[in-house]
């Protein structure tokens, strides 16, 4: 007995050395690729920060998997490094007189990585994808703007015949608009518009599972995908500007934990972090290291209009005023941000220009104590109220809004003498409260997903289903319908302007700052594009 | 014949009884393990950790002018001073009075916790163990079920249902931890009911309740005691974990828990006494329960003692 | 012997059902859908979003749907990766975590070992307490902590070995490491205290009498006897450490399937959420009855069917 014991301990111990032996024997015989790595080779490693969810465009919904996206297909156009819209697989468009029917012509050279040529009917494959209901795409409402897409999503249309997407001949795409829409020839190149090749997915469903049998249309085409893990791009032979493409290897690795990246970066392991850690993003963009974009997302302080102390405009303006947005910005969130005293992010479009520029910086201000105090003691009396009922901020639970809010409470205490309890929640859960109305005062951040103004003001009218803090303003009502319809460019851009000030004149909402993009790049990296709503394009990146 | 019957008799019963009362009394051990215990230095040295961290729980935020939450934003990450102790964070407040605060968090949850793991744990498998049968079977299907789930994942899935808060923190730690305890004690239980001289005073004609509190319950405190206190920092920990994992406890509060996840990024920006003192006062904790529960399951055990 | 077994795969079984029930009782209580989200997504697209995933169904037919699956273990597919499905996510995901979690064990138990037969040798001499103080440190340091300062320490000043993701031997070092200190604290304190248990009992002191020394008594007479309690809890340590620490995963940029756990709560994947639920509890449970047959193997006086 004590001896088949002692064999059986052996056994054991071997079996567990053998097992670790052989699986840190299988893996070693990878590196040699890693390590021949030199500088002068054109090779890029980034991080993608986690798997995406799909490469499918139909179903992409996330950043993570959009940015990917966008180096393995092209759409219809394309973004030049200044964000002009330049051709992509369309060589040329016309558009009519009344702005509502585009015709795409497309490029005779545009390929598929399997050789097959890009054709309108592959556009129609994967547009139609996007707006049927039964493949439930998460963006679809990116093509609600075409004739008759948002009734062929909720099935009230039935033929797809229907929908304006026609093709005339197979190098012709026809897109018919329910109204102009200015912002829609560049949106074309957004990630959800992205064709498929029918052929491929027609014979296999599963093609944008696997590298194997992924096929794209873009600068790059998947040669290695390990979920969880990496994946491999190599530059698509077939491409029809393939001369551009510098790089011989993009590869993405999928770290999600912020410090680690950051390690990673330092250490060289990956040419560029788009997640730095808060704490030393002012550092890294006082010294130089670090790169700011505007990211057309704005942090703002949601008022319940329903409950009866918000619903006063000059207890809403105190609360504002008595903040110190600079401060909050230099010392609490320390992301980068732009102290926000105005509600579009800059960086956004209008149809004619950035609408920042146009509008103006500071609709209002703030660190007014003196007034701030009064305008609070008057809101009091006209609601009849000797002290203010205690209120709860509510918030979902994240470093960053952990600091923003303690550091709000703190200013308000100070500055008003205002007792506010904080309530954080796991973040979905938050948002249902929210959007229940269960709330007092709510941090909340909006991102543009086009790159209009156009596309942050509905949010506010009456009504509205995302209306989630109950604004009523009618004057706001009829200047964001007026928006909606008008033709003339910049006479919409005017009322875009108009509602703005509206909207911030009683502090609907109080605007806290804007987000911007806060990246490292290796300095030997060049050529990557970022855009504002289209985030990043690698096609014409290299190593020097 | 019969008078020295009698006497033989009469003399029995008196020295059984004396057996009893020297062999099993709770205090005479109660004694000796505090004797065994004060001999092994290392828990001597952890028990005194211990009371100088409750102390400072209870002191330490009175100690210095600033509160916990007290921001400063102009003076910002400060480096350990005269004026601050321990240094400021990141929103100008002082670490100080946040640690020894945190203590109070941390040590409340660690304690509540394992307090009510405990009387849950007792109460079922004190249950199970004296009833058996059916019972038994029963209640130890029930906690081999819930043994086979993955603890943090349980906690996690009651800190998302539930509301956040200190409450709920504990809850959901509690909602697992008993098990444990419940295996523990009924095991101890079984094994003591086996015991010759609990067989003995039963055969005397000892009563049910008499042998619950005479023996049984004696004789299980001094593992529960141990399990308690290797369990303390066990909840200490896990609440860390949690907050690294964005559950903690949540702000204004601060444990050490979330101050140390929150203070990570200092590794890279060099703000370190941020880190230091959370992360040192909670492996200082970890370190002195484990230690003392580890000299206390010695000092408990005849066999430990050589 | 084999009604035994028989038994308790039973009650294994019965377990697995308990615990997915559960679950998913306690998963749907969560607020929100995976469809919750900050950004505002037209009605009608999330209305299709739900049909899609039959998440519109009245719950006590998903839970029928899902324990259909579960029978003919197919856990449906996620909903928050549209490429793979719940068994594609833990048959990529697990032999990472096991690669990983069997290097960790590896470490844990040889100098777990080491330092516990190390202490117990020189039972209250300053090796002990050396040994000790080693083991309980390991313990006592948050494994965040600790992954991230061998982060910032071997990898980025001394750059000995990559930051993080997986692919090569060197990849695993740091976070075996990190993942093995804890159990390593564990099995050294185990180790030394059944030793020293071992130590005092009558057949060692026999052994001692009849003059047997050297490694003879320490490898035939203590430590074969005194394993036996450190084998018992490698069960519950290694269904752990195999099935990953999430925080070490999600630290290290590692493909495994530990950070699912929480991933997919926060997502509310509910496919996930029951899937990775399961597994975990059905390899625990099966490493514990694995262990508990073998500990009745190990010591004949232990009556499997008896126990407990």
């Amino acid at each position: 007995m004590k001896k088949r014991l002692s064999i059986f301990f052996s056994f054991i111990l071997l079996v567990s050395l053998i097992l670790s032996g052989c699986s840190s024997k299988g893996i070693e015989e990878e590196p040699a690729a890693g390590k021949s790595e030199t500088k002068k080779e054109q090779k890029l490693t980034i991080n993608a920060i986690s798997e995406p969810p799909s490469l499918d465009p139909a179903l992409i919904d996330n950043q993570i998997a959009g940015d990917i996206s966008n180096q393995l297909f092209e759409g219809l156009v394309r973004l030049d490094e200044k964000g002009n819209v330049v051709a992509g697989v369309a060589e040329s468009w016309d558009i009519s007189d009344d702005k509502t029917v585009y015709t795409f012509h497309l490029n005779k050279n545009a390929k598929w990585s399997n050789g097959d040529p890009v054709t309108a009917e592959d556009f129609i494959f994967s547009w139609e994808r996007v707006l049927n209901p039964e493949v439930a795409a998460p963006l679809g409402s990116n093509l609600f703007f075409i004739k008759n897409g948002a009734a062929y999503n909720e099935g009230t249309v039935k033929d797809f015949n229907e929908v304006g997407i026609k093709a005339p001949d197979e190098q012709t795409l026809e897109i018919t608009l329910e109204r102009p829409t200015s912002f829609f020839l560049e949106l074309t190149s957004f990630f959800t518009l992205l064709p498929v090749n029918k052929k491929v997915a027609e014979a296999n469903d599963k093609w944008a599972t696997d590298a194997k049998t992924f096929v794209s249309n873009g600068p790059f085409q998947l040669k290695e995908w390990k979920h969880d893990q990496e994946l491999v791009m190599v530059p698509n032979e077939n491409y029809w500007a393939k001369e551009v493409v510098k790089l011989d290897e993009l590869k993405w690795v999928m770290v999600n934990d912020q410090n680690t990246e950051y390690g990673m970066y330092k250490s060289g392991e990956i040419a560029v972090a788009e997640q730095i850690p808060n704490s030393i993003k002012s550092q890294l963009i006082q010294s130089g290291d670090a790169e700011k974009l505007p990211s057309a997302s704005v942090a703002y302080l949601r008022f319940n209009h329903e409950n009866k102390v918000f619903s006063n405009p000059k207890i809403r303006k105190a609360l504002s005023m008595a903040l110190d947005r600079q401060l909050i910005v230099d010392k609490v969130t320390q992301g980068g941000e732009t102290p926000a005293f105005s509600f579009i992010p800059n960086g956004l479009g209008n149809g004619v220009g950035e609408f920042r520029e146009q509008a103006g910086d500071s609709l209002f201000k703030d660190k007014s104590v003196e007034e701030a105090k009064q305008l609070l003691e008057e809101g009091k009396d006209e609601l009849g109220l000797s002290s203010l009922p205690k209120v709860t901020l509510l918030f979902y639970t994240s470093d960053l809004y952990n600091q923003l809010t303690q550091a709000m409470q703190e200013m308000w205490k100070k500055n008003l003498g205002l007792e506010v309890e904080l309530k954080t929640m796991e973040r979905k859960v938050f948002v249902q409260n929210v959007q229940k109305g269960d709330y007092e005062l709510a941090i909340y951040s909006t991102g543009a997903d086009y790159n209009d103004a156009q596309n942050l003001l509905g949010q506010f009218t009456t009504g509205d289903v995302y209306n989630y803090s109950k604004i009523s303003i009618p004057a706001y009502d009829e200047l964001v319908k007026k928006v909606d319809t008008e033709l003339d460019l910049n006479k919409r851009a005017e009322y875009m302007q108009e509602a703005e000030k509206v909207l911030l004149e009683d502090m609907a909402i109080a605007p806290l700052y804007f987000n911007n993009k806060v990246y490292l790049q290796q300095d030997n990296v060049k050529n990557v594009h970022r855009y504002i709503i289209q985030a990043v394009d690698y096609r014409e990146a290299f190593v020097e | 014949m019969e008078a020295l019957n009698k006497k033989t008799f009469h003399f029995k019963e008196k020295n059984v009884q004396k057996i009893e009362e020297t062999n099993v009394q709770p205090f005479s051990q109660f004694k000796e393990t505090l004797y065994y215990l004060t001999k092994n230095k290392l828990a001597i040295v952890g028990l005194i950790i211990i009371l100088l961290l409750i102390v400072m729980a209870v002191i330490g935020p009175k100690l210095v002018s600033y509160s916990y939450s007290d921001q400063s934003l102009l003076e910002s990450n400060q480096p350990p001073s005269i004026e601050h102790w321990f240094g400021t964070d990141q929103l100008g407040r002082d670490i100080f009075a946040r640690t020894w605060t945190g203590a109070r968090i941390s040590l409340f949850i660690g304690i509540m916790a394992v307090f009510i793991d405990l009387i849950v744990g007792i109460i079922i498998g004190g249950i199970a163990g004296l009833k058996g049968g059916k019972t038994d079977e029963i209640l130890m299907r029930l906690v081999d079920i819930l043994y086979g789930l993955p603890h943090l994942l349980v906690t996690i899935l009651l800190m998302v249902v539930l509301k956040p808060g200190l409450t709920t923190i504990i809850l959901a730690m509690a909602a697992t931890g008993w098990i444990g305890i419940a295996r523990l004690v009924r095991g101890q239980i079984l094994q003591l009911k086996e015991c010759e001289y609990v067989m003995a005073s039963q055969v005397l004609g000892a009563g049910f309740y008499k042998i619950l509190f005479k023996h049984l319950l004696p004789n299980t405190l001094g593992p529960i005691i141990v399990a308690m206190t290797l369990s303390v920092p066990g909840a200490i920990f896990a609440e860390a974990t949690l907050s690294f994992l964005g559950l903690g406890v949540p702000v204004p509060l601060a444990s050490w828990g979330t101050m140390t996840s929150e203070a990570l990024v200092t590794l890279l920006t060099g703000h370190l006494w941020i880190l230091f003192f959370p992360a040192f006062f909670i492996s200082l904790t970890m370190f002195a329960f484990n230690v003392v529960g580890d000299g206390l399951r010695d000092a408990l055990d005849p066999k430990m003692r050589t | 012997m084999i009604f035994y077994i028989l038994k308790r795969i039973t009650t294994a079984l019965l377990a697995l059902f308990v615990i997915a029930t559960l679950t998913f009782v306690l998963m749907n209580l969560i607020p929100g859908d995976p469809f919750t989200n900050e950004k505002s997504v037209p009605e009608q697209v999330l209305k299709n979003l739900r049909a899609h995933y039959g998440l519109d169904q009245p719950l006590i037919i998903q839970y029928f749907k899902y324990m259909a699956g579960i029978m003919t273990l197919d856990f449906g597919p996620s909903i928050t990766s549209d490429t793979r499905t719940v068994n594609e996510l833990i048959l990529s995901g697990f032999p990472v975590s096991a690669v990983l979690g069997i290097q960790a064990l590896v470490i844990a138990v040889v100098f777990g070992m080491t330092l516990g037969i190390i202490a117990a040798i020189k039972h209250n001499g300053w090796l002990d307490y050396i040994s000790m103080v080693i083991a309980i440190l390991g313990l006592s340091v948050p494994s965040f902590v600790l992954s991230t300062v061998l982060i910032n320490y071997f990898a980025i000043k001394l750059e000995w070995l990559p930051v993080a993701t997986w692919g090569t031997w060197r990849h695993t070092v740091l976070p075996s490491l990190a993942l093995a200190v804890g159990p390593l604290a564990y099995i050294a304190r185990l180790t030394r205290s059944s030793i020293l248990e071992v130590l005092s009992s009558d057949y060692v002191q026999t052994a001692v009498a009849k003059g047997v020394t050297g490694s003879r008594l320490i490898f035939r007479h203590i430590l074969r006897n005194a394993l036996i309690p450190v084998v018992t809890v490698l069960g519950p340590i290694s269904a752990g450490i195999l099935t990953g620490s999430f925080v070490i995963e999600q630290i290290f940029g590692i493909p495994g399937i530990g950070k699912y756990f929480v991933q997919s709560i926060s997502d509310r994947d509910y496919p996930v959420i029951l899937g990775t639920t399961i597994f975990y509890s059905a390899i625990l449970i099966l490493f514990i009855l694995i262990i508990d047959l073998t500990y009745g193997f190990l010591d004949p006086r232990i009556k499997l069917a008896r126990r407990r």
